[in-house]
């Protein structure tokens, strides 16, 4: 490895994630004292979030576009791939504490510790964006699951809750454990966890082979479970429905984001070449077709709305990766096809179409969570399609705002998705993988149809009689707007996002080692 | 009059016009009504200068209207190559017209009819008129595709909140089926904007390469990309065999969707085809053509079968529009100015005619809330002016000299009629012939059912004659029928140097395998398909055809 294991100004490179651990465990103090748990830890904990976002922005934009700072020899980066990915995980749970400042107290569970879970399995994320040796992006992904999964299981009085909570907790040690097995095949095979040493071991034709590819192969299976894709996604839907909705809203986005950085980090910014891309390649082309073709079929039968959403969460992540299949077959250089401008373009279009649908996603989906949970109150839990009905009436702008998230989520023009999903299918189109990009536009159809069915209670449905709801809190109303506002700003006008996605993107290639 | 950013004005005027209807309390509901009539009556009157903006009126203002004018070209995201181009010839300033007016006519006829959520209703009605014109106006293909798709959504309200029965149905129908087109479309658009790499989405500058490229790779893409086409347009139009959501929806939409959605939204579909498809891959229109004539012909005759069946009024005029619309494919597809100037005339045709009568089944309905043909009878004694209206439409969709929809037809006949031998030759013209029989009868049929016999429903006895606002808004309508059934030149003479333009493109890039020794012994009657040279001074145009006394 180059440089000393540790020098002091590494804790500045470490900035971020250090400021969201020190802010965690500062959160978790006032509860001590406070009269009413949560009443301090919880804005504080918001605060935290907003003041990391605006450390990262700041870093951003004084950081040099032509270089990335490496810190603990080599083994975190913070490069301009890597904010852009904190700034996603950061804002998906700002907005997540929005939705959960609204939602808990109603449950009389508001408590410091839930918020410093929460920042903890952001800094966990920041990890595994940054790792560059396979060990430190594992480390990031425990810290971020293991949050997860007390998270999910949070209301203990609620038996959906704890059924969530034990799925997760299974399932995802389980994948983690295929994944911690596929590196240390990894590093059986090169004898290295460091992806600059694992890359040179592979040029050197000093791997390869059978113990290689099986290694690559069980890292795929066991990010697959991390981001839900079919045939790794059977536990979504449980987990989705029971936990609270702020955590939903939180891992759906934020934790998904974070492994396929995890994965672009690895298999499209570290060991490219084919004995690499030869493995994965094929292997996630089947998985997006599957997840797209599966999640938004199976979507289409549910009546659960929280439930429908984990679905298409699925079909969207057979979406995002036809970006991936896109940036790897690129990779493995397969030959000039029909397409201009193939070659490092098209890298940096797929990466930087994963990049904006992550973006896009966080806000439109976390956004139409929000409603959900706007909806709850009395007798009405706010996920049904019915608890829908007549909400245009009852409430025209919350209607507005869902009208607008699931308009976005169908990939309609005017709204972020549309921009997202343009990324997306044009990096099919230009890798030559039309008929993917014919399946995910097949079933983007589809899944209009179920988003369809939400907007339909809401516009074309009576009101039932004589409900009254909760009011909406202050907070949460800041949240749904500002979800909205950024779902039609990056539909309208896309381009600073798409300059900042593709900055992040032109930076997955550029250590130095990389060549 | 001609000021820049004039189509800015026309696209964005109802669209500031719904977002100011959004602070309206909501009881205002005349205010409300009143306020949106004025903003398309705005909206058409700054409209309206495009019509006299034709070369020969404002000479040498305008390099005349088989370029584009008034063009607007502004940065949008240039991370993608896409911009905001604005910009008309003959064939979008008249689609433009008959959008602002068929626009202020749907808002006028919903005054009385729509009393529930009229504020919603006046927005989303704003907003589907914005989304309209965008497609008309816009040179960015990405552009264009924003327009296209949001214009669903209003739509997709006004006929799932105030349509009929099965509204609920007939909505999430039409929106999954148009969606699925144009979700398609857009890999063909992915397709083309990648293949050529010049990150632009500006359609001239895609047109000028594409229709150049001779190379095997493009033609193999392009068979595909056509088809994605024509697969999102021929869902519009509706062509047979997609044309189900079609009678659905126009059954169930409010009387003003319906007029907007047979007048204005089908015709996106055609116009499509004319815009995009043909000037962009002109050598495989000529694969598929044959084709295509198949499929319009059969829509023409399939159509009018359908509707003579017909119980309910609504639906057999919705059933005559796939007729109709048949016979604007089959004019556009004939690749020759004649047969491409019919096509487009009729469209406009299609729209005031079949508009109309969608106008004249509201007034209707409004009055009795049935559209069951059983349920009418001998209504000309007790609705007079209502009979004469009524009557004008019907011959006008017929085809009836004098009257808009004959000069459509015709002209369309005229250009079918020299369709290469290599592509089928006459009979497309011959078959398209026979749904004029078929459509004089089923129109005919409908009006004697409905206006002659015993006015045998005692319900039908105290109906009332129009009212002052519906002659306001049929009127301009009976007169354009005329005007065009009379005096087409102008309409042609917009048409014309685009059309001819069009033509030349779609001659050079004729394949060898459907070149006709024919086209010699006919360029010396002066009746071959324009040449590129002699496009300017063709002197076989439509509209000299007819005053010729209809020497084809």
């Amino acid at each position: 490895m180059p440089g000393p294991v540790f020098q002091p100004a590494d804790l500045l490179t470490l900035g971020p994630s250090l400021a969201l651990v020190i802010g965690a465990t500062l959160v978790l103090m006032p509860d001590l004292w406070a009269r009413r748990r949560g009443a301090v830890s919880a804005p504080l904990a918001l605060l935290v979030a907003v003041a990391t976002l605006a450390l990262v922005v700041s870093i951003w934009v004084r950081s040099d576009p032509a270089a990335a700072p490496t810190a603990f020899g080599g083994s975190f980066v913070l490069d301009r791939f890597a904010l852009y990915f904190d700034v996603v995980f950061l804002i998906s749970a700002i907005l997540a504490m929005g939705i959960s400042l609204h939602l808990l107290p109603q449950d009389d569970a508001q408590t410091g510790e839930y918020y410093a879970l929460i920042l903890f399995a952001t800094a966990g994320m920041m990890f595994m964006t940054s790792g560059l040796d396979l060990l430190v992006i594992w480390l990031g992904l425990e810290l971020m699951t293991l949050s997860s999964y007390v998270l999910c299981g949070y209301l203990r009085s609620s038996r959906r809750s704890s059924e969530a909570a034990l799925k997760y907790f299974l399932l995802g040690s389980f994948s983690t454990g295929i994944l911690l097995y596929g590196m240390s095949l990894i590093y059986g095979a090169t004898g290295s966890t460091y992806l600059p040493a694992i890359r040179g071991a592979l040029d050197a034709g000093r791997a390869g082979g059978g113990l290689f590819s099986l290694g690559v192969v069980l890292m795929v299976a066991g990010f697959g479970f991390k981001v839900a894709a079919v045939p790794f996604h059977q536990w979504v839907p449980d987990v989705y429905q029971g936990a609270p909705t702020g955590i939903t809203a939180f891992i759906s986005t934020a934790g998904k984001a974070a492994a396929l950085a995890a994965m672009l980090r690895i298999f499209a910014g570290g060991l490219w070449g084919s004995q690499v891309t030869d493995v994965w390649v094929p292997l996630l082309v089947v998985l997006a077709a599957a997840s797209m073709i599966l999640g938004n079929v199976t979507a289409l039968l549910q009546t659960s709305v929280k439930r429908m959403l984990a679905y298409s969460s699925i079909g969207h992540v057979g979406y995002i990766l036809m970006g991936l299949v896109a940036v790897g077959s690129q990779l493995t250089g397969s030959g000039a096809g029909a397409m201009a401008g193939r070659g490092d373009d098209l890298y940096r279009f797929g990466v930087a179409s994963v990049l904006i649908y992550t973006l896009v996603y966080t806000f439109t989906n976390v956004g139409a969570l929000a409603v959900v949970a706007a909806l709850r109150g009395r007798g009405l839990s706010g996920e049904d399609i019915e608890d829908f009905a007549g909400l245009a009436r009852r409430r025209p702008m919350l209607a507005f705002a869902m009208l607008v998230f699931l308009l976005s989520l169908a990939g309609i023009p005017a709204t972020a998705g549309f921009i997202g999903k343009w990324y997306l299918f044009g990096a099919a189109i230009r890798a030559d993988m039309a008929w993917l990009a014919v399946i995910g536009v097949a079933m983007s159809v589809v899944s209009a149809y179920y988003y369809l069915r939400v907007v339909v209670a809401m516009y074309m449905r009576p009101a039932p009689e004589g409900e009254e709801q909760e009011p909406v809190s202050g907070v949460l109303t800041a949240t749904v707007v500002m979800a909205m506002g950024f779902t039609l700003l990056i539909g309208v006008f896309p381009q600073p996002f798409l300059d900042l996605a593709a900055q992040g993107a032109a930076h997955l290639r550029m250590l130095p080692w990389q060549g | 009059m001609y000021f820049t950013g004039i189509l800015s004005a026309i696209t964005f005027i109802p669209l500031v016009g719904a977002l100011i209807i959004m602070v309206f309390p909501k009881a205002q509901k005349r205010a409300i009504a009143y306020f949106a009539t004025l903003v398309a009556g705005v909206d058409l009157l700054v409209s309206l200068p495009l019509f006299f903006a034709t070369p020969e009126n404002a000479a040498g203002l305008f390099s005349g209207w088989g370029a584009f004018n008034f063009v607007e070209d502004l940065e949008w995201i240039p991370a993608i190559g896409a911009r905001y181009i604005l910009g008309v010839d003959g064939i979008s300033a008249l689609m433009i017209l008959l959008t602002t007016l068929l626009g202020l006519i749907a808002i006028l006829s919903s005054w009385s009819c729509i009393t529930d959520r009229v504020k919603e209703y006046y927005v989303f009605l704003l907003l589907l008129q914005t989304g309209m014109l965008g497609v008309f106006c816009s040179l960015d293909f990405f552009l264009f595709y924003v327009f296209w798709e949001v214009m669903l959504v209003p739509m997709y309200f006004l006929i799932g909140i105030w349509g009929g029965a099965r509204r609920l149905y007939a909505t999430i129908k039409f929106f999954l089926y148009t969606l699925a087109g144009s979700v398609l479309m857009l890999l063909g658009i992915l397709a083309i904007y990648f293949y050529v790499g010049q990150n632009t989405f500006d359609v001239r500058i895609l047109a000028s390469i594409l229709a150049a490229d001779t190379s095997s790779a493009w033609s193999g893409i392009a068979w595909w990309v056509f088809l994605t086409f024509f697969i999102g347009f021929a869902i519009k139009v509706p062509m047979v065999p997609f044309h189900t959501w079609l009678p659905d929806a126009h059954t169930e939409a409010p009387t003003a969707a319906s007029v907007i959605l047979a007048g204005v939204l089908l015709k996106m579909g055609t116009y499509g085809f004319v815009r995009f498809s043909l000037p962009l891959m002109p050598a495989t229109a000529w694969v598929y053509a044959e084709f295509l004539l198949w499929l319009s012909v059969i829509g023409i005759i399939y159509g009018a079968l359908v509707a003579m069946a017909q119980k309910d009024w609504k639906k057999l005029i919705a059933y005559s529009s796939v007729s109709h619309l048949g016979f604007v494919m089959l004019g556009i597809f004939s690749f020759n100015q004649i047969g491409l100037s019919g096509g487009i005339l009729q469209m406009v045709n299609h729209g005031l005619s079949t508009g109309a009568l969608f106008l004249i089944i509201g007034i209707i309905y409004e009055r009795r809330h049935t559209r069951l043909l059983s349920d009418f009878g001998g209504l000309s004694k007790v609705m007079p002016v209502f009979a004469v209206m009524f009557m004008i439409f019907t011959l006008s969709s017929i085809g009836m000299p004098a009257l808009n929809g004959f000069i459509g037809e015709f002209t369309i006949l005229a250009g079918a009629f020299q369709i290469v031998p290599a592509l089928g030759g006459r009979i497309f013209a011959i078959l398209g012939a026979t749904g004029i029989i078929l459509g004089a009868a089923y129109m005919l049929w409908l009006y004697q059912r409905t206006m002659f016999g015993k006015l045998d429903n005692p319900e039908n006895e105290n109906l009332k004659d129009l009212n002052i606002r519906e002659w306001i808004y049929l009127m301009p309508l009976v007169l354009l029928c005329f005007w065009i059934g009379l005096y087409p030149k102008p309409f042609f003479a917009m048409l014309e140097p685009a059309t001819a333009k069009l033509a030349a493109t779609l001659e050079n890039s004729r394949p060898a395998e459907f070149t006709w020794e024919g086209d010699a012994l006919l360029r010396q009657a002066d009746l071959a398909p324009v040449s590129p040279e002699s496009a300017d001074s063709d002197d076989t145009t439509p509209a000299e055809v007819l005053t010729a006394g209809g020497r084809p």
